[in-house]
């Protein structure tokens, strides 16, 4: 079981209260009419799937029912860091590009 | 027993059979020397939602509740018959006993101002009230949070799991705590609670 750091509740629950909502920091493109279809297509279906750092959305589902970001290893499942929407990632995989 | 419950507990004859346990379980209240339990039927509920950095809002809140919106993560605050769980630092869970909550959401739209929301939940989930030496050991058999006296103060509600299902869990006193429960949860809940709860009754 993960224990994990809720920034608005303040404190660490268990990863019962919590579900995984995939990638963060996905940005819509801000005129989708004029995107090619590779655009639209990478913005909707095509996700990172890094061995090492990743950049997730989690839910406080049970609890604040907020979504937050964290960034989480994927070998060890360590998590790093956890942090608001709107915030950035203090913990980054050196060499990533975005 | 809290002040709210001997209020909300007026309609107990009335509701009788209608409740969300009641409706299920014929006895709706147990109690031992070491735990009680029991619903508080109909009780009116509202989720508010305002952003606390807008202190207009808030300050009409205010008046209309009777004093102010928590906004430390995790607190419970009572002004008279009515509570206030903070759910999130924008969001809110007033409970109040049904006759009160008659006229709320109209006074409450009538006042407030700009981007808000208010909704009436009553039907969508019930009250349980949980106290007694023993209520602690009930919730440590039901739940994942840390209920130790330091971690879980008097005054700190938590929205968590329990028993597999959701529930928001509130210290209200010493050895008291409240549930708020999910109507279509509240006959498998209930059932949890009385076999939880059966080696302090016995
Ligand atoms: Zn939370």
């Amino acid at each position: 079981m993960l224990h994990i750091f809720c920034p608005h509740c303040g404190e660490h629950r268990e990863e019962e209260e919590f579900h995984a909502k995939g990638q963060a920091h996905i940005a819509r493109p801000a005129d989708p009419d004029a995107c090619s279809d590779k655009e639209w297509g990478d913005y909707l279906y095509f996700r990172k799937n890094p061995r090492g750092i990743h950049h997730e959305m989690w839910v406080h589902a049970l609890g604040c029912r907020k979504f937050f970001n964290v960034t989480r290893d994927t070998v060890t499942y360590d998590i790093k860091e956890t942090y608001k929407i709107g915030e950035q990632p203090r913990v980054t995989q050196s060499g990533e590009h975005s | 027993m809290s002040e709210l419950f001997s209020v909300v507990n007026q309609h107990a004859d009335a509701v009788a059979g209608i409740t969300p346990i009641a409706a299920r379980h014929d006895n709706t209240s147990v109690s031992s020397d070491q735990i009680s339990i029991h619903e508080w039927p109909l009780c009116a509920q509202f989720n508010l939602r305002i952003k606390p950095e807008n202190s207009e809002q808030m300050a009409i809140a205010a008046q209309l509740l009777g004093g102010e919106l928590p906004t430390t993560p995790l607190s419970s605050v009572a002004y008279g018959h009515l509570r206030i769980n903070w759910v999130a630092p924008d969001d809110w869970l007033v409970i109040m006993p049904f006759e009160q909550g008659r006229t709320f959401e109209a006074d409450y739209r009538a006042a407030q101002v700009g981007h808000y929301s208010i909704v009436d939940i009553s039907g969508g989930q019930t009250v349980v009230e949980l106290s007694g030496a023993a209520a602690r050991e009930v919730l440590k058999k039901s739940t994942p949070i840390d209920v130790h006296p330091e971690a879980f103060p008097v005054g700190k509600t938590v929205g968590t799991a329990f028993a597999k299902s959701a529930a928001s869990i509130t210290r209200i006193d010493s050895d008291t705590y409240l549930l708020v429960i999910r109507r279509s949860f509240a006959d498998y809940l209930w059932a949890w609670l009385m076999d939880a709860s059966a080696e302090y009754r016995s």
